[in-house]
């Protein structure tokens, strides 16, 4: 499933010199992680022909998630939600310590905000609901790999939510 | 009548700045939806808030006597379940947090565009919660760092699927990964074989497998891959 030998023949194709300069502005690198070959492909479409970035693996599992990222330090992880919980949403813990440059984006189908803030939790900084992606994948992988985050603001009094939980606890054991 | 069918009923906006020309543009873009009122120092404002417990608080942080985002919780007392927007005139991040931290549902620019503050009020007038996107940022990694905190403190056994696992059915999973069959971890365990094979159903049950050689597959390459 490597892709990236195609799409430097496609920059070729586009033309000689146009290639030279885009390899001069920094490429943000992707990984596509879905056990859902539609998913993926949907991603692919989103993303292409946006300047700047390249998807450069796409991964049906979540241990070819991981060794991918090992092996190419991606920017960005275009991780499956129902993927990530394949270890528990830690899958995204083991990915951040395999590459710690790389920013994790949760593709999203059905909702279940528990398991978003689970996996945000775990070092998420990005949300992406699956119908979606043509609108927003190109804007969260800006912002993402930008230092933002990009997510609903609807999660975020969720998150205050776990915050607070997190001060209570602190409290009652002292 | 209740505090919270009294606010919901009338979505009053209170405005506390002690510039007349920022409340009046921050009246400008809401009077048409919201009946509003203005406070211009902090007696007044205490005084609104007790006497119309508004829906709706736009509150200056550099309104003396507030004593910054500190000073909000106070305020809130007098009104609960009023929901408190602070305005700034010099935004940042790490405020924006602290702000989120003491209870505040936004926090925005003194010179916000009117159309977009009107809809900032709408959208915490819901229940949502209003903030600049680079809030954002450090809001996950606060809760990220407490998380991994907590998990240094209370380590789970294994950080992965198999924390869903009792234990028990964690040795079995690791014993068939190292290839034993039923009779050896029964009899490693002084257990029955029916008791092993009760917990191997469990254990598939839980991690979605279909059976020991794929059980086999996934603790060692779950070894191989978290070591």
């Amino acid at each position: 499933m490597k892709r990236s030998g195609r799409s430097t023949k496609q920059r070729r194709e586009r033309g000689g010199l146009d290639w030279v300069k885009k390899r001069q502005i920094p490429i943000i690198t992707v990984l596509i992680a879905d056990p859902d070959k539609k998913s993926r492909a949907a991603c692919v479409r989103a993303l292409h022909g946006v300047r700047g970035v390249r998807v450069v693996e796409e991964a049906a599992t979540g241990l070819e998630a991981v060794s991918a990222t090992a092996k190419l330090k991606p920017r960005v992880v275009l991780l499956d939600l129902e993927l990530s919980s394949e270890f528990g949403a830690s899958l995204i813990s083991v990915v951040r310590r395999k590459s710690a440059r790389t920013r994790v984006i949760l593709l999203v189908g059905r909702a279940s905000e528990e398991r978003i803030l689970e996996a945000l939790s775990h070092g998420a900084v990005g949300c992406v609901t699956k119908k979606d992606t043509e609108r927003f994948l190109p804007e969260a992988l800006e912002a993402v790999s930008s230092g933002e985050a990009w997510m609903s603001r609807k999660l975020i009094p969720k998150i205050m939510d776990r915050l607070a939980d997190f001060t209570a606890r602190a409290e009652a054991r002292e | 009548m209740s505090d919270r069918a009294r606010v919901a009923s009338a979505s009053v906006v209170l405005i506390a700045s002690p510039i007349a020309g920022v409340r009046a543009q921050w009246s400008g873009g809401l009077q048409e939806k919201f009946p509003v009122y203005e406070a211009a120092e902090r007696s007044s404002l205490d005084k609104g808030m007790a006497n119309l417990k508004p829906a709706i608080l736009l509150l200056d942080l550099a309104l003396p006597g507030l004593g910054g985002v500190e000073g909000v919780p106070a305020v809130q007392r007098i009104s609960p379940l009023t929901s408190i927007i602070l305005m700034t005139s010099t935004p940042n991040d790490r405020e924006g947090l602290a702000a989120l931290k003491v209870g505040a549902r936004g926090y925005c620019s003194h010179g916000m565009d009117p159309n977009l503050l009107r809809k900032a009020v709408m959208v915490v007038v819901k229940g949502e919660i209003w903030v600049a996107r680079n809030v954002f940022a450090p809001l996950l990694e606060e809760l990220t760092s407490l998380t991994e905190r907590r998990h240094k403190e209370f380590p789970p056994n294994l950080d992965t699927r198999l924390d869903r696992l009792t234990p028990r059915e964690r040795e079995i999973a690791q014993l068939i990964g190292g290839g034993a069959s039923n009779k050896e971890i029964a009899g490693r365990l002084n257990i029955t074989e029916a008791t092993v094979k009760a917990h191997l159903t469990a254990i598939f049950r839980k991690l979605g497998l279909s059976d020991r050689l794929g059980l086999a597959l996934f603790v060692t390459e779950y070894n191989r891959v978290t070591r």
